[in-house]
């Protein structure tokens, strides 16, 4: 599965030629708009592909890179919200999105779950992502629940087959995404304000991988981030400008809804901190964020960071984070692993009379079936309840 | 000349079960008599401790040879468990006689090249059957006697099992003593047991699920297109429960029962359940959310329709399934167990009925006792075929699921 690894500095030598390649790819309606309005604030950016069933929608995305896809399936004219449809179309389809995806390392998808194309065609394209070696990242935003229940149930069901098919998916509740907007703000305005927030993060992450920054993130941090990550990842972003912009940047990030307030960070067994500045960005700047961040997560959390000058952001900072909740060991190691021991452990058990919360431990989480063979499929212990799998926090423990 | 009645054994991971049958006119078939206990040394459908299976196995025969008045001597015994494989082979000969008209040596040799697999050592072969010929490049053939061709070929479905484990379970029963006379994969037996020609034909899925293990066979066409078992069954729902819960084993299980879904009932996810009045270890609070047990049953089960969804969608069996999907075993009483499988599989779902048997009304009415029923229709379908002269073509028949 590795990529060889190969010397970033040796490739340096052609300046400006990209070390990883890097495709952005819409998805369905919600996908193609928020690609499409991100390829508008970027003045250079990695390359930007809209993919849509509904021709018409995809004529709006203008000086855009567009694939129609299901032109006999669907002919053009969308799937109206059918998840069969979309992934009729996405199979038929497939040789024009192999095409497409030829080469990338990186292939980061924008789809909005729920609509019939986001939810049915883009686990066929992660799938054929996933065969033809790129690592996966998707942005999936969720539906409003003013949208209906069919439409949050297809959601819950595409995300779910997403996270075993992609390396990681972020997950963007639409609402928590237009938190920060004014509720008086136009529709066309809240919508541009939240997808600016995610191409802010996409534009970085790109700059980032395809040139040097001072300090240098590569696109080995970001593939053991999302392949570690258990397939889900939380995106945060935070902006600061004057002069006490890295304080306001920190503090805007640790009550952002998109981290939960804050808990996300705490939590986060993973992170991977990006921040953005002028030619002004100082030392003491990266480090007061840096140790600000490393103080509040976890004591062995795996933080890797990158630092980028933008010289047209003079006093203006720019944080983006992505963290992951759990940190696996690598599938066959975990795997090869004896599950003997934890039979002490439960043995030496405390009562159950402390009052905190039960810290994960697989002796307990497998219960009966301590010490049966374990039943992997897919890289899942199956003899640990779903729910704990799954992360599904019951109200007694909450 | 009658048939004897049979003893299909199952060391299932909930209960011991032998139950006793005889073949009457037809297909029908008579259940004489049920013998049953609860299992011990015996988790995730594999034999964990030999003892206490053996003394199970004992009860459970002993049992039934005074409920049905017949003397054991032999049985017929089941198998199940994740260990149990299967893999699509296919065999291809040229037909080299006279006019290139197929015979029965043929299509005999055919099968037999196609039965011929490199398996890995430790793997034991249980069934090995016939999907479907081909006959040049025609396929979905069910019976190429008699017709042209210049090369003739097979689809076979071999399923096949872990050595150790296999033989284990049989040692157990040889100790009781009895002997072994046939050896099945469970869910080939419940398949046979609840599913009518017609069903086979149009396609279905048939799930078992069980304590320690659910299986599955896909018909599609006629012929079995489909066939496994994935470790997880109905103790790790109550294993779950009582994770999640905090509540003992046995207080797991019979809130598993009394409240479990398989969709979480929202209007009622609020309410709570009493458990005041009872030890264990939930000293902490006396009241379980059912919304909480809910969420913690209707996931697990999920999780198993899902994993074998995906299973059949890597074969592309999903859209062969006309008549749909039959639960079978003790885990399809979880309540609305159908709805969630219509929502999984987006297919018509009911409850797996035995077919075409009559006798113990506890034994043929409800799902559980499928698999043991359908043993003894295999049982009495294969003992009816070695009397018969015309032995080939009858076995190539139920085989492909004929009759």
């Amino acid at each position: 599965m590795k990529l060889p690894e190969t010397n970033p500095r040796l490739l340096d030598v052609h300046a400006g030629t990209a070390r990883c390649r890097m495709l952005v790819m819409g998805v369905g309606g919600a996908g193609s708009n928020m690609v499409c309005r991100m390829a508008q604030t970027w003045r250079n950016g990695p390359p930007v592909l809209a993919v849509n069933t509904d021709t018409q929608a995809l004529a709006a995305c203008e000086g855009l890179r567009t694939l129609p896809i299901g032109a006999q399936t669907t002919r053009g004219l969308g799937t109206s919200g059918d998840t069969t449809g979309g992934r009729l179309a996405a199979e038929e389809s497939l040789t024009a999105l192999q095409e497409a995806m030829a080469g990338t390392d990186l292939l980061i998808l924008v789809t909005g779950m729920g609509g019939g194309t986001g939810t049915g065609a883009t686990p066929v394209i992660a799938k054929a992502a996933r065969a033809m070696g790129a690592t996966l990242l998707v942005f999936a935003t969720l539906p409003f629940p003013f949208e209906g229940d069919r439409r949050r149930r297809q959601a819950e069901e595409g995300l779910r087959g997403l996270q075993r098919l992609a390396d990681a998916v972020v997950c963007l509740p639409n609402e928590r995404l237009l938190q920060g907007v004014d509720s008086q703000t136009g529709l066309e305005d809240a919508f541009r304000q939240s997808d600016a927030i995610l191409a802010t993060g996409i534009h970085h992450l790109w700059q980032l991988l395809s040139s040097t920054g001072i300090v240098n993130l590569t696109f080995a941090d970001v593939r053991e981030l999302a392949e570690r990550s258990g397939g889900t990842l939380s995106y945060g972003f935070a902006e600061g400008s004057g002069p006490a912009r890295s304080a306001t940047a920190l503090r805007a990030l640790m009550e952002s809804p998109l981290l939960e307030n804050g808990r996300l960070l705490t939590e986060a067994k993973g992170i991977l901190i990006n921040i953005t500045g002028g030619p002004d960005l100082t030392l003491a700047d990266l480090e007061g964020i840096v140790g600000q961040i490393t103080s509040m997560a976890k004591p062995n959390a795996h933080i890797s960071m990158g630092a980028l000058i933008d010289p047209a952001r003079r006093e203006h900072l720019t944080i983006t984070v992505l963290t992951s909740e759990a940190w696996q060991e690598d599938r066959f190691e975990a795997a090869a692993k004896p599950a003997a021991e934890p039979v002490e452990i439960r043995k030496n058990a405390a009562p159950e009379t402390q009052g905190e919360l039960p810290l994960p431990d697989p002796a307990k989480d497998r219960g009966r079936f301590t010490t049966a063979t374990a039943t992997l499929i897919n890289g899942e212990d199956l003899d640990i309840p779903t729910y704990i799998r799954r992360g599904v926090k019951l109200s007694s423990e909450r | 000349m009658e048939l004897p009645p049979f003893i299909a054994l199952e060391l299932g991971t909930t209960k011991v079960r032998a139950l006793a049958g005889e073949a009457r006119d037809d297909d029908h078939l008579m259940i004489l008599g049920l013998g049953e206990c609860a299992s011990r040394g015996i988790s995730k459908s594999e034999i964990i401790d030999f003892d206490a299976a053996l003394s199970c196995a004992r009860t459970a025969l002993h049992l039934a040879e005074e409920n049905a008045g017949v003397s054991i001597k032999q049985v017929h015994l089941l198998v199940k468990g994740g260990h149990i494989r299967t893999l699509v082979n296919r065999g291809s000969i040229p037909i080299l006689n006279r006019g290139g008209e197929i015979t029965r040596d043929d299509v005999e040799h055919v099968m037999d090249t196609a039965r011929a697999v490199n398996l890995p050592g430790d793997q034991e072969i249980l069934h090995s059957i016939g999907q479907h010929f081909y006959v040049d490049d025609q396929g979905g053939i069910i019976n190429p006697e008699g017709m042209e061709g210049a090369k003739l070929a097979v689809d076979m479905l071999m399923i096949h099992g872990s050595r150790t484990r296999l033989r284990n379970v049989v040692k157990v029963v040889h100790s009781v003593p009895v002997d072994v006379q046939d050896v099945s994969f469970s869910g080939l037996c419940t398949a046979l047991a609840v599913l009518g020609p017609e069903d086979k034909t149009q396609g279905a899925l048939v799930l078992d699920l069980g304590g320690g293990a659910t299986d599955y066979v896909a018909y599609a066409g006629g012929a079995i297109a489909a066939a496994g078992s994935i470790s997880v069954g109905g103790d790790h729902v109550t294993n779950d429960l009582a994770r999640g819960l905090q509540v003992t084993l046995p207080q797991a299980e019979r809130l598993k029962e009394e409240f479990g879904s398989a969709v979480v009932d929202l209007a009622h996810r609020g309410d709570h359940v009493d458990l005041s009045g009872e030890g264990g270890a939930a000293a902490r609070s006396r009241f379980v959310r059912l919304g909480d047990l809910q969420t913690i049953t209707s996931l697990r089960q999920e999780e198993t329709f899902t994993l074998i969804r995906e299973e059949l969608e890597r074969q592309d069996i999903l859209h062969h399934l006309g008549s749909g999907v039959f639960l079978t075993g003790g885990g399809a009483y979880l309540n609305k167990a159908t709805v969630l499988a219509e929502r999984v599989f987006n297919l018509p779902c009911q409850m797996g009925q035995p077919r075409d048997v009559s006798g113990l009304a506890v034994a043929t009415d409800g799902p559980e006792y499928a698999a043991p029923i359908g043993m003894l229709r295999y049982a009495i379908r294969t003992a009816r075929r070695t009397q018969r002269t015309s032995f080939i073509a009858d076995w190539i028949k139920i085989l492909l699921g004929q009759r």
